[in-house]
C-alpha cells in the first residue's frame, strides 16, 4: 500500500508542480516589454471575449493613466543588421543612457528592444499584434511588416495633425514628409539618407584597367558586351553576374515607375512617358531586355547558376566575376571594402524619387498607442534628430564600451554588443560619421538626394487587398517564367513564345484583375 | 526475474554456423548505407575547416586546397553566449525528455485499458491537436499575454513535452508488447493501479521508451521556434537559435539587395557563409555523437526475456 | 450515463494518471486553438483577434487564385507524400530489421550511430551539401562520373534528388522506433521456431514481421493526418526556390512561404492551414475506418 500511496503523490505532486510552474512563470516576464507600465488601452487583447477598441475610442478616463505625473514610458523596438544578436545587458545600459540623457528634456522614457536581423519581422510582427510595442523601425522592403503591409492592416499611427511645428518636422525639408505619405497622411518618419534610386554597372578595375575599358562610356547595358567577351576570354565564369536578381525592375526605371516596389511583381508598373498603369511584360522594353540576357546567357557571359540561384553568395568578393550591378548611394567608394577589391562604376539609370524610395528606412508609432504615447514618441524621434549626442548614442551606444571618437572626430566602432548604422538609426545629419567616411557625408546625401528626377507616380499608393490571392498568385508566376527570362534561361529563338505563355500563366493567376484594379486606383488618384 | 541478454551463445548452434556468407552481405549492405550516410557529415566537418574563397572558388572538397579556422571563429565569436546556450539546451532537453516521458506513459497506460470507457474519449482527445492548430499568433498571444510565460523556459518545454504521436507510439507498445497476463497477473495478487504501473508496465516499456525519449530529445534539441517567439533574455536561449541566428543574420546581409552598403562594409567584408554554416552544424551534432551510445543500450533484445516465467 | 460515472470512479487511477497529459494539450493545443477562427476573418492589428471582421472563405482563395497552381502543388504534394511514407516506411523497417539481425553488435551500435546524425543537421546546411554535391562545375557527383548534368535546371530529376535527401536524412532516424518493437520480441518464439527447424527467412515472416505490424499501421495512419504537409526545409531550401524546378518541386507549404513572406497575412496562414488539417483529419477518419475493418485492434480509435 506504501507504494500505492507514493505513486499516486507523485502524480499529484506532478499536477500541482505544473500548476505553480505556471504561476511561477509570471515571474519570469520581470524584464518583459509586454506592458505592465504602459497603459491598460494598449493591454487591449488580453480577455478573451472582450472586443478591443480602436485607437481613436480611447477616452480621457484611460489617458491619465498613462501619464499620471509620471514619465510617459513607450516600447522601442528595433534590429540590428550588424550582429547576429545583440547582448541584452548592453542594450538594457544604453536604454538606461537614452533614459538619463533625455530624462531633463523631454518627458518621456523609453524601454528599448533590439532584435538581431534574422530575428526580427517574426518577432515584431507577433509583438506589433499583441499591442507590445509603441515605436517601430521598419522599411518599405522588410518581408512582413514592410510599410506597404502595416497601412491598409490599420497597424500604424496617423501622426499628420502631431506633426507640423515640432522639431521633428523641422529636422528635414518638407519633400520628405511629402514623399512618405500614404493617401495624404503621414504615419511614417522616414530615416533622412540616400532617398532616391539610381543603378549602376560595376566592373572590377584590375580587368577594366588590363583591358582598357572605357567605363565613362557606358550608358547602357549593350555598351558593355565588347567587354563581357573580353572577359569571357579570361575564362571567368561570371563575365555578367546578376547575383542571382532579375534586373528589369532595377534597371529599367528610366522607362518605368515599378510601385509595387517588389521585384516579384514587376509585372505592372506605370509607364513614365504615358503616365499610365501598363503590363511591363507585352512591353518591347521587356522583350529588349530578355532576348539581350538570353544572347548573353548563349555567349556564355551569363552563368547558369544565377539562373538556378544556386550563385554563391560571396561571389563578388572573389575574382570570378567582370561585371554586375551596384544601387547608387552617395559614397560609392563604400563598394570597394565591401567587396575586397577596386570596382568601377558607370551609372546606367537616371536618379529618381519614387513612392518607396524615401522608405527604405523608417519608424512608425502603431496604432493601438495612446495619444499621449504617440506625442512621447514624436518628441523623442524629434531630439534623435536634433541631438547629435543622443543620436549617436542610440546608433554606437555607449562612449568608451562600444565606440570611442578618433583624432578626427569620427566613430570607431568595434563593439560585439551594440552595434548599429546610421541608415537604420537617425538622420545622415545628425550621425557623426564613422572613420573612413568623407566628413561632409551629409551634405553629400543632400547633393545625391537633390539631383533627382521625380516620378510622376510618386505618392501613390496602391492597395492590394481588393486583389491580393490574384496577386500572390502572380507573383508565383513570375518566379516560374519571369525570373529565368530575365536572368538568360531561356534560349533567344524562344524569347517570343516563352513571353507568351508568361502572359498566359499570368493571366491564369487573375493577372487582368489586379491590372484592372491597380488602373483603377491610379486613374482615381491621378484624379485628385 | 532474471535478465537474460540475447547472446548468440546461449542460441542454438545452428546459429553459428550460419554466421557466413549472409552476414557479410548484410555488412557490406550495411557499410555502404552508414558511408551515403557518413560522407556528407565527413564534408561538413572538413568544409567547417576550409577557407572560404576555396569553397566558393572550387566548391566542396574532401580535400581543399586551403584550410581556415574564419568559420569557426564567426562561431566562436559568440563563445560565451555558446556555452550558456549548451547548458540551456541540456537542461531542456534531459529535463523536458523525462518529463514527457513519465507523463506520456501514464496517459498512455490509461488509455490503453480496455475497460475503461473514457479512454475512447480521451484518445480522440488525443488525436485532435494533432491535426488542428490555433497558428503562431494565438499561440503567442495566449502564451505572453494570459499565461504571463514571456521569457519563460516552461515555453520551451511543454510545447514539445506531450505529442500525438508518442503517446500513440507508448500506447501500442504497451497493447502489443507487453503481455495482459502480467497485468492480471498482479491484480490477483492484490496490486493497485499505481502498482501494477509503476512496478510492472514502466520496467517492460523500456525499449518503447527509449525509443520515444530518443525522439523527443531530437525534438529538444532542433528545436529553435519556440525560444525564436518566446525568449528574450541572452541567457535562455537555446543552441540552435542562437545558431540560427548566425546563418540568418549572414545570409540576410549577403543576399538581401535592400540592405545598403554600409550595414555589409560593417561586418567587415570577409562573411563566411560556407564555413561558418558548417561550422554551426559541427556545434550541434559534436555532442550528439557522444551521447547517443548510452540510449542504444535499450534496444538489446531479450530485455524483457524472463519476466514472462518470472 | 450512470453507469460510465461508475466505470470512471472505478478507474479514478486511471483518470488521476492521465491527468497531467490532459491539463497539458488542453493548456498548450486547446486554449490556442481558438486561432482557427482566423481562417475566416481579416485582421486588423487595431483589433485583435476577436474583433477583426469576418471575411468568409475570402481567405481561401489565395490557394485557389491560380488553378493550375493548385492542382500542381496539390498534386506534388500528395505524390512526394506517397513516396516519402511508403519507401521511407519500407526502409525504416527494413533497417531495423537489417540492424537487428546483424550479429557484429559493436560494429551495429557505431554505424547506427553515424545513420542518426543526418536528421541533426539543418536544412540550411543540407542545402549546401546537396550543392556541393551536384552543382553543375564543381559538384562530387559530376566530378566522379565525368558528366556535367545540369541538375539544377532539370525539374524531372527532382523527385528522385528530394526523395534520396529525404530518406538520407530520416530513415537511421526512423528506424530507431522499429528497432525498440524488435528488442521487445520475446526470444522464446524465436527459439522454438528455430527447435521446429524454421530458417532465418521463415522467422523473420513469421515472427519478425507480424510484430511490426502493429506499430507500422499505426505510424501509417498518423502520418495520413498530415498528408497535405511539407518539410518546408526540404522543399524551400534545398531547391533554392528556383522558379524553374518549381514544376516538380513546388508543395502547398513552400508556396504559403514565398506569399506571406511579401504579403503578411495572418488570415492566409491559417486558412491554408485549416484547409491541410481537414483534408487530414478526412483522410485519417477514412483510413482508421479501412484500417477497423481488417485488422480493429491496429485502428486508432
Amino acid at each position: 500500500m506504501k507504494k500505492k500511496s507514493i505513486s499516486k503523490l507523485l502524480s499529484g505532486v506532478l499536477v500541482a508542480a505544473m500548476a505553480v510552474g505556471l504561476l511561477a512563470g509570471c515571474g519570469g516576464s520581470s524584464d518583459s516589454t509586454a506592458t505592465d507600465t504602459t497603459a491598460e488601452t494598449t493591454e487591449t487583447t488580453d480577455t478573451a471575449a472582450e472586443d478591443t477598441t480602436a485607437a481613436d475610442d480611447t477616452t480621457a478616463a484611460e489617458t491619465t493613466d498613462a501619464a499620471s505625473g509620471d514619465k510617459v514610458v513607450i516600447n522601442v523596438t528595433r534590429t540590428t543588421f550588424n550582429l547576429a544578436t545583440p547582448d541584452s545587458a548592453q542594450v538594457q545600459k544604453v536604454q538606461d543612457a537614452v533614459n538619463a540623457y533625455i530624462g531633463d528634456k523631454i518627458n518621456v522614457e523609453i524601454k528599448l528592444t533590439d532584435i538581431g536581423s534574422g530575428e526580427y519581422t517574426d518577432k515584431a510582427n507577433l509583438a506589433l499584434a499583441n499591442n507590445e510595442i509603441n515605436l517601430l523601425w521598419t522599411a518599405s522592403w522588410e518581408s512582413v511588416i514592410g510599410t506597404n503591409d502595416l497601412v491598409p492592416q490599420n497597424a500604424v499611427y496617423d501622426l499628420t495633425d502631431l506633426l507640423p511645428g515640432t522639431d521633428l518636422y523641422n529636422s528635414m525639408d518638407a519633400s520628405q514628409w511629402e514623399a512618405t505619405k500614404y493617401n495624404g497622411k503621414n504615419y511614417f518618419i522616414p530615416v533622412y539618407k540616400d532617398n532616391v534610386e539610381g543603378y549602376d554597372i560595376m566592373a572590377r578595375k584590375d580587368l577594366a584597367d588590363k583591358y582598357g575599358w572605357d567605363m565613362s562610356s557606358v550608358k547602357s547595358l549593350k555598351d558593355i558586351e565588347p567587354m563581357l567577351e573580353d572577359a569571357k576570354s579570361e575564362g571567368l565564369k561570371y563575365p555578367w553576374l546578376t547575383q542571382k536578381t532579375a534586373m528589369f525592375y532595377r534597371l529599367y526605371i528610366n522607362d518605368f515607375d515599378f510601385f509595387t516596389a517588389d521585384a516579384k511583381a514587376n509585372w505592372v508598373a506605370v509607364d513614365k512617358n504615358t503616365n499610365e498603369v501598363v503590363d511591363t511584360i507585352l512591353t518591347p522594353q521587356y522583350k529588349e531586355f530578355c532576348t539581350l540576357m538570353a544572347e548573353w546567357a548563349e555567349k556564355g557571359y551569363i552563368s547558369e547558376d544565377d539562373v538556378t540561384k544556386t550563385t554563391t553568395d560571396t561571389t563578388t568578393q572573389t575574382q570570378d566575376w567582370a561585371f554586375s550591378w551596384w544601387t547608387d548611394i552617395p559614397v560609392n567608394a563604400e563598394a570597394n571594402s565591401r567587396y575586397n577589391q577596386e570596382v568601377v562604376m558607370a551609372p546606367v539609370t537616371d536618379r529618381w524619387a519614387h513612392s518607396t524610395s524615401a522608405l527604405g528606412s523608417c519608424y512608425c508609432v502603431t496604432a493601438n498607442s495612446t495619444p499621449e504615447q504617440a506625442q512621447a514618441c514624436i518628441d523623442f524621434m524629434g531630439l534623435l534628430y536634433t541631438d547629435s549626442k543622443l543620436a549617436d548614442l542610440w546608433t554606437f551606444g555607449i562612449e568608451g564600451e562600444d565606440f570611442t571618437y578618433d583624432e578626427n572626430g569620427q566613430v570607431a566602432q568595434t563593439s560585439e554588443k551594440y552595434n548599429h548604422s546610421m541608415w537604420e538609426s537617425a538622420s545622415a545629419t545628425i550621425v557623426t560619421p564613422v572613420a573612413g567616411e568623407p566628413a561632409d557625408k551629409a551634405s553629400l546625401y543632400e547633393a545625391f538626394n537633390g539631383g533627382a528626377k521625380t516620378s510622376p507616380a510618386a505618392g501613390f499608393r496602391f492597395d492590394k487587398t481588393p486583389v491580393e490571392a490574384q496577386f500572390a498568385a502572380c507573383q508565383n508566376v513570375f518566379e516560374t517564367y519571369g525570373f529565368p527570362l530575365e536572368n538568360g534561361g531561356f534560349a533567344a529563338a524562344d524569347i517570343d513564345a516563352t513571353i507568351e505563355a508568361y502572359q498566359a500563366a499570368l493571366d491564369e493567376a487573375g493577372y487582368q484583375d489586379v491590372l484592372a484594379e491597380f488602373q483603377a486606383q491610379y486613374d482615381a488618384w491621378k484624379a485628385q | 526475474m532474471s535478465k537474460k541478454k540475447g547472446n548468440s551463445a546461449d542460441l542454438a548452434p545452428s546459429r553459428h554456423e550460419k554466421k557466413g556468407f549472409g552476414q557479410i552481405v548484410l555488412g557490406f549492405f550495411l557499410l555502404l548505407y552508414t558511408l551515403f550516410c557518413g560522407l556528407p557529415i565527413v564534408l561538413v566537418f572538413i568544409a567547417a575547416f576550409t577557407d572560404e574563397k576555396t569553397i566558393t572558388k572550387n566548391g566542396f572538397s574532401f580535400f581543399p586546397e586551403k584550410w581556415s579556422m574564419a568559420g569557426f571563429n564567426a562561431v566562436l565569436k559568440y563563445g560565451k553566449q555558446l556555452a550558456t546556450s549548451y547548458g540551456i539546451t541540456i537542461f531542456i532537453t534531459v529535463f523536458g525528455t523525462f518529463l514527457g516521458l513519465l507523463v506520456m506513459a501514464m496517459f498512455a497506460y490509461s488509455i490503453s485499458r480496455k475497460e475503461f470507457r473514457l479512454s475512447k474519449f480521451l484518445s480522440v482527445y488525443l488525436l485532435i491537436p494533432m491535426l488542428f492548430n490555433g497558428g503562431q499568433l494565438s499561440g503567442y498571444i495566449v502564451f505572453t499575454s494570459y499565461y504571463h510565460l514571456k521569457d519563460s523556459l516552461w515555453l520551451l518545454i511543454l510545447p514539445l513535452c506531450v505529442s500525438t504521436m508518442n503517446v500513440i507510439i507508448l500506447r501500442t507498445y504497451i497493447v502489443n508488447s507487453i503481455p495482459s497476463e502480467l497485468m492480471e497477473a498482479a491484480k490477483i495478487d492484490g496490486a493497485g493501479e499505481y502498482r501494477t504501473f509503476f512496478q510492472i508496465t514502466l520496467p517492460l516499456l523500456k525499449p518503447s521508451m527509449a525509443a520515444v525519449g530518443f525522439m523527443m530529445a531530437t525534438a529538444y534539441w532542433n528545436d529553435w521556434q519556440n525560444a525564436l517567439l518566446y525568449i528574450t533574455t541572452d541567457s535562455k536561449k537555446p543552441l540552435q537559435l542562437l545558431l540560427v541566428n548566425i546563418q540568418k543574420s549572414i545570409e540576410f546581409l549577403l543576399n538581401n539587395s535592400n540592405v545598403p552598403a554600409a550595414a555589409r562594409a560593417a561586418m567587415g567584408g570577409n562573411i563566411p557563409q560556407y564555413s561558418a554554416t558548417m561550422a554551426t552544424v559541427v556545434v550541434v551534432i559534436a555532442p550528439i555523437m557522444v551521447v547517443y551510445p548510452f540510449f542504444q543500450k535499450y534496444f538489446v533484445k531479450g530485455l524483457t526475456v524472463g519476466s514472462v516465467k518470472g | 450515463m450512470k453507469g460510465f460515472l461508475e466505470n470512471t470512479w472505478k478507474h479514478r487511477a486511471h483518470v488521476v494518471m492521465a491527468l497531467p497529459a490532459f491539463l497539458i494539450l488542453f493548456f498548450i493545443m486547446y486554449v490556442p486553438m481558438a486561432g482557427l477562427v482566423m481562417a475566416f476573418k481579416s485582421f486588423d492589428y487595431t483589433k485583435g483577434i476577436w474583433a477583426s471582421p469576418w471575411n468568409g472563405l475570402d481567405n481561401f482563395k489565395y490557394l485557389l487564385a491560380s488553378k493550375t497552381t493548385f492542382v500542381n502543388m496539390t498534386k506534388n504534394t500528395l505524390i512526394y507524400y506517397v513516396i516519402f511514407t511508403a519507401l521511407g516506411t519500407f526502409l525504416n523497417v527494413v533497417l531495423a530489421i537489417a540492424i537487428d539481425q546483424f550479429m557484429f553488435k559493436k560494429m551495429a551500435k557505431t554505424m547506427q550511430t553515424i545513420m542518426i546524425i543526418p536528421v541533426f543537421i539543418s536544412y540550411a546546411a543540407v542545402q549546401f551539401i546537396v550543392y556541393a554535391f551536384i552543382s553543375t562545375d564543381t559538384g562530387i557527383l559530376n566530378h566522379a562520373l565525368g558528366l556535367s548534368t545540369r541538375f539544377y535546371s532539370t525539374p524531372s530529376m527532382w523527385p528522385a534528388i528530394l526523395t534520396i535527401v529525404k530518406m538520407w536524412n530520416s530513415v537511421g532516424y526512423g528506424s530507431v522506433l522499429y528497432m525498440s518493437v524488435l528488442a521487445g520480441i520475446d526470444t522464446a518464439l524465436y527459439e522454438a521456431a528455430e527447435i521446429d527447424g524454421a530458417n532465418k527467412w521463415q522467422k523473420i515472416k513469421h515472427i519478425t514481421i507480424p510484430a511490426l505490424v502493429p506499430m507500422i499501421t499505426v505510424m501509417l495512419l498518423l502520418s495520413v493526418g498530415n498528408v497535405m504537409r511539407s518539410d518546408t526545409g526540404l522543399f524551400y531550401q534545398v531547391t533554392r526556390n528556383s522558379g524553374v524546378l518549381y514544376s516538380t518541386t513546388q508543395v502547398i507549404d513552400s508556396y504559403v512561404l514565398n506569399a506571406i513572406f511579401k504579403n503578411s497575412n495572418f488570415g492566409f496562414t491559417a486558412a491554408t492551414s485549416f484547409f491541410q488539417s481537414v483534408v487530414g483529419l478526412l483522410m485519417m477518419l477514412f483510413a482508421n475506418g479501412m484500417v477497423r475493418k481488417i485488422a480493429p485492434e491496429n485502428a486508432l480509435f
